[in-house]
């Protein structure tokens, strides 16, 4: 038997919820707060240094919900596992069910939160036999919400800021990292096109490019010169893109 | 169909009435057989009804459309049109006929034949042609205001869905926050906070019974109002401690009228999307106040950059609640102001106690 003790990092903003979640869970044999954190930017800055075993995070939070924070958890690559709190959403509910996740209802039953715990003991310890595929249900799950991420979290070295994705304008590669151009200043960024494309909403953002992201609602013109095709946007950039981007941008555009 | 409901149009339409009718006198004396002194002929005859027949037609939308809503046609107008279309072609029939026999005694060196032929060229086809006209415009006038009546029918069906969704929407707000508020509860026992809790749980019975006695009313006191909303401040401050401060500064008659729950949406919303959504302290000031004969509630909190929509659903609930109430009369005003404030203006008419709207 493992006697490890699993970490766990919790999110609440809530001081007395907070409190008496880390309480039980602490109580709980096998498992060990490791970190209590008052808003989405605090857990996440916590996971990145702690890397915990699990999380557990209130749905709706100040600075980054629950949802941006799984998905930016998810696109860093940490393993953690996450398990959602939510008060009464009746959308992220069904949405949970559908996709078999682990989710806790407030007000919180000791015995929810103990069946749940065991649960992800379970998956915990089979992993290390097991080599995870990396698209369990949680990847599933966000890919389906994707058009709820709102924020994203920049990570340079030392440093974690929260954008608003209706700033963005368009994203362009730059060797390793990807650099977030928003009216007023750019952001380098470090994670590659491919992951963010993956994790963006493809409503409102669209890859006309190998090496470059424009948000739909930033475009002005598009310009045809023979097979070039340049796309212009709101803030003067103009960004040359290939012709399938161009194909997806005008379907993005109609849609 | 509204375009004859105002003085103008009404008189515009006797205007038009008026030059149809003279010009269709004009083309009927020009098409008349007897104005050249020509024989007759079953081409001209039959353009001269054709023309007669569209003129009635006219008539019959102008004297219903006039009479509509007027003379309790709305509720008899399907009985008006079946006894127009029966009676009008029953009795020209009858005169026409009358005529026939009457012309045959007259002249009564003519042949039967003759005379039903001599009819038959003018009163018997005109006036059957007429009755046909006016019985084709009827029906056709009752069937377009019977698909205009169902297409009313069913905008107001979409309507009221619309504020039950509303209603549902306000539900589902309020449950979010008794999931919340109950859960902050059980966290105070299990810290041992007993007392705190005790009190949390009494608050909450509070605005419970707040809620249930509220019902379908449109309006409650101001001081009504303002109890329920200490309640839900009260346990809105438990569950954010330090982070969360507030302001009231109150200058109205405990007996005016309010909206229920619109104080309490409007400082919900500074909660949701103020500046407690950055991570930040947020201090909440309210004023309201009695001037010119409205209440102005303005509720003012600092802004959030995190948050990206600057008015909640809330605020959008609370637009359409007071539009329902007071119609054009109100005003909910929202936005930033200047660079860090946020605020939330509302202005409605003062009732005082006893005036209300239903």
């Amino acid at each position: 038997m493992n006697e490890q003790n699993f970490r766990v990092v919790i999110a609440e903003d809530e001081d007395f919820a907070r409190d008496a979640l880390a309480n039980l869970i602490a109580a709980t044999p096998g498992w060990q707060v490791v970190a209590r954190a008052r808003d989405g930017v605090d857990a996440l800055a916590s996971c990145l240094k702690l890397a915990p075993d699990l999380l557990v995070a209130d749905i709706r939070m100040p600075r980054l919900d629950g949802l941006e924070l799984a998905a930016e958890l998810r696109a860093i690559g940490l393993p953690t596992e996450i398990v959602f709190i939510t008060a009464h959403d009746a959308h992220a509910l069904s949405a949970f069910r559908v996709a078999a996740l682990d989710y806790l209802l407030k007000p919180l039953a000791d015995q929810a939160l103990q069946d749940c715990l065991t649960r992800v003991r379970a998956r915990l310890q089979s992993r290390g036999r097991i080599e995870m595929d990396g698209r369990g249900p949680l990847d599933a799950f966000l890919q389906t919400r994707r058009a709820s991420i709102r924020h994203i979290a920049v990570r340079s070295p030392g440093r974690l800021e929260i954008v608003p994705l209706a700033d963005v304008i368009a994203i362009c590669a730059q060797g390793n990292y990807a650099e977030l151009i928003t009216l007023q200043r750019t952001w380098l960024h470090r994670e590659t096109m491919v992951s963010l494309a993956a994790r963006l909403d493809p409503q409102r953002f669209v890859p006309i490019h190998r090496s470059t992201i424009v948000a739909v609602a930033s475009v002005r013109r598009i310009e045809r010169d023979g097979p070039i095709v340049h796309v212009h946007l709101r803030n003067g950039l103009c960004l040359r893109a290939s012709p399938r981007g161009a194909q997806r941008l005008e379907r993005a555009i109609d849609a | 169909m509204n375009w004859l409901r105002t003085p103008a149009r009404i008189l515009a339409g006797i205007v038009l009435f008026w030059v149809c009718s003279t010009l269709t006198d004009i083309l009927e004396i020009w098409l008349d057989p007897a104005f050249d002194g020509s024989a007759a002929t079953w081409n001209r005859v039959l353009t001269k009804r054709a023309l007669l027949s569209l003129y009635w037609a006219l008539a019959t939308v102008i004297a219903f459309e006039i009479m509509h809503g007027r003379v309790g046609v709305e509720s008899h107008a399907k009985l008006a049109l079946r006894a127009t279309s029966l009676v009008v072609p029953t009795v020209m029939g009858v005169f026409a006929w009358f005529g026939v026999i009457v012309i045959i005694v007259s002249h009564g060196a003519q042949t039967w034949l003759e005379g039903i032929q001599l009819l038959g060229w003018t009163a018997l086809v005109s006036v059957s042609l007429t009755a046909v006209g006016i019985a084709v415009t009827a029906a056709f006038y009752d069937y377009y205001r019977q698909a205009t009546q169902r297409e009313r029918d069913a905008e107001g069906l979409r309507l009221r869905l619309a504020q039950t969704e509303l209603t549902l929407l306000r539900g589902q707000l309020e449950s979010h926050f008794l999931f919340n508020t109950l859960n902050s509860i059980a966290a105070l026992v299990r810290l041992q906070r007993t007392q705190d809790a005790v009190d949390a749980i009494a608050r909450l019975g509070e605005l419970m019974r707040g809620i249930l006695d509220v019902g379908q009313r449109s309006q409650v006191s101001w001081v009504w109002e303002r109890s329920f909303t200490e309640a839900y401040v009260a346990l809105q401050l438990m569950r954010f401690g330090q982070r969360l401060t507030l302001k009231l500064n109150a200058q109205l008659a405990a007996e005016a009228r309010v909206p229920p729950l619109l104080l309490q949406t409007l400082i919900e919303n500074a909660i949701r999307h103020g500046s407690l959504a950055d991570g930040g302290n947020c201090h909440i000031e309210v004023e309201a106040s009695h001037r010119d004969n409205h209440v102005e509630i303005v509720v003012r909190n600092p802004v959030s950059h995190a948050s990206g929509e600057s008015g909640g659903v809330g605020l959008e609930n609370l637009t359409q609640r007071l539009k329902r109430l007071y119609g054009n009369s109100a005003q909910c005003v929202a936005g930033p102001v200047g660079n860090s404030q946020f605020c939330a203006r509302v202005r409605f008419p003062y009732l005082g106690c006893g005036e209300s709207r239903a």
